[in-house]
């Protein structure tokens, strides 16, 4: 067992476990939703920036969970390949969007710094808002490098094997990423 | 392995100004949205499979018409170009001719006409025309000995 806040968490072992068994399988999948739902929430917020997206982008991630958990294999770890999941759903969204902008047939293909500056609680004198923006102006896959090294504090080592991209080119990728969003926020 | 002490330090290196801001997202979810997701997701994801079924159903069946109609068109346009043969035969070329209009003929042949045609087509107007005096010829033999036989 495991804790994340104050509630208990079975380990993924033993969620997989559960999973394969038909009786205990809705019981294990609920459980590792409640384990993972606000880390991988948070993730996919700061990639896709509204609720609506977000709740979009996890509900399509869970449904490839669901189907895909049975035939998982533990060679990599759970956490991991959440993640992965989560971050593939994520630009495949934001790739869609950026399509849907270029041909201007949806009023959802909005730009995500419209979409940052349009939020309720959004205060443009706040860096953690000009944060957000200058995240924003990086591009997708480098701006998820920029997300799991800076808010989840992840190695590199995980970050390689979530974004099927070498250590050596994450690390190069992050440290151009944080000098963009320095500038950026130096500049606005 | 990386510890969290390491990947703030490294940020510290790169920009420091960075290194100081706290790391707070400033998005907020709806109240309560945590609570009651698990039971959202489960049932979402029991029904998908069905409808992922179904939409692929959808797609092959759309697919297959699609198929269906190009084939169809295709066979079409084939059996039209077969209903007339390709290459004709000399007797359908020559009952073709017959039905020509002499002076529309005469008219082609003075565009269209190369130099060696002249030689054919003199040759044939010879042949045309011994064949008509000939005819003539019997015509008025016969018409000759009529009169005869009835001066009889």
């Amino acid at each position: 067992m495991n804790t994340a806040g104050n509630t208990v968490h079975p380990e993924d072992t033993t969620l997989l476990e559960w999973f394969r068994q038909p009786e205990t399988k809705d019981k294990s999948f609920t459980l590792l939703v409640k384990k993972y739902q606000e880390k991988l929430y948070w993730h996919i917020r700061r990639m896709v920036v509204t609720h609506e997206n977000a709740n979009d982008v996890l509900q399509n991630m869970f449904i490839k969970v669901w189907k895909g958990l049975e035939n998982f294999r533990e060679d990599s770890q759970l956490f991991t390949w959440l993640y992965r999941i989560a971050t593939n759903e994520s630009l495949s969204f934001l790739e869609q969007q950026k399509k849907k902008r270029v041909l201007s047939i949806s009023p959802e293909g909005t730009d995500l710094s419209e979409s940052i500056r349009a939020d309720p609680y959004y205060d443009p004198h706040k860096l953690e808002w000009k944060l957000q923006l200058a995240i924003q102006s990086l591009p997708e896959k480098q701006r998820a490098v920029f997300n799991l090294r800076y808010y989840d504090e992840m190695p590199y080592q995980e970050m390689s094997k979530i974004l099927n991209t070498s250590e050596g080119a994450l690390k190069a990728s992050y440290h151009h990423a944080v000098k963009k969003i320095e500038d950026f926020i130096l500049n606005h | 392995m990386e510890t969290r002490e390491t990947i703030q330090k490294e940020l510290a290196t790169i920009a420091t100004n960075l290194s100081d801001l706290p790391k707070q997202t400033p998005y907020q979810a709806p109240e309560g949205y945590f609570s009651g997701l698990s039971e959202t997701l489960i049932s979402t994801a029991k029904e998908s499979p069905s409808g992922k079924v179904r939409t692929l159903f959808v797609r092959l069946a759309v697919a297959a018409c699609v198929a269906g109609l190009i084939s169809l068109s295709i066979y079409i346009a084939i059996q039209g170009s077969h209903s007339e043969p390709m290459v004709k035969t000399e007797a359908a070329i020559l009952s073709e001719l017959d039905t020509l209009n002499q002076n529309d003929l005469i008219a082609y042949l003075e565009i269209h006409a190369q130099p060696g045609d002249m030689l054919t087509i003199e040759k044939n107007l010879e042949n045309t025309y011994l064949s008509s005096s000939e005819q003539n010829e019997d015509i008025l033999l016969s018409e000759l000995l009529e009169d005869v036989s009835e001066q009889l």
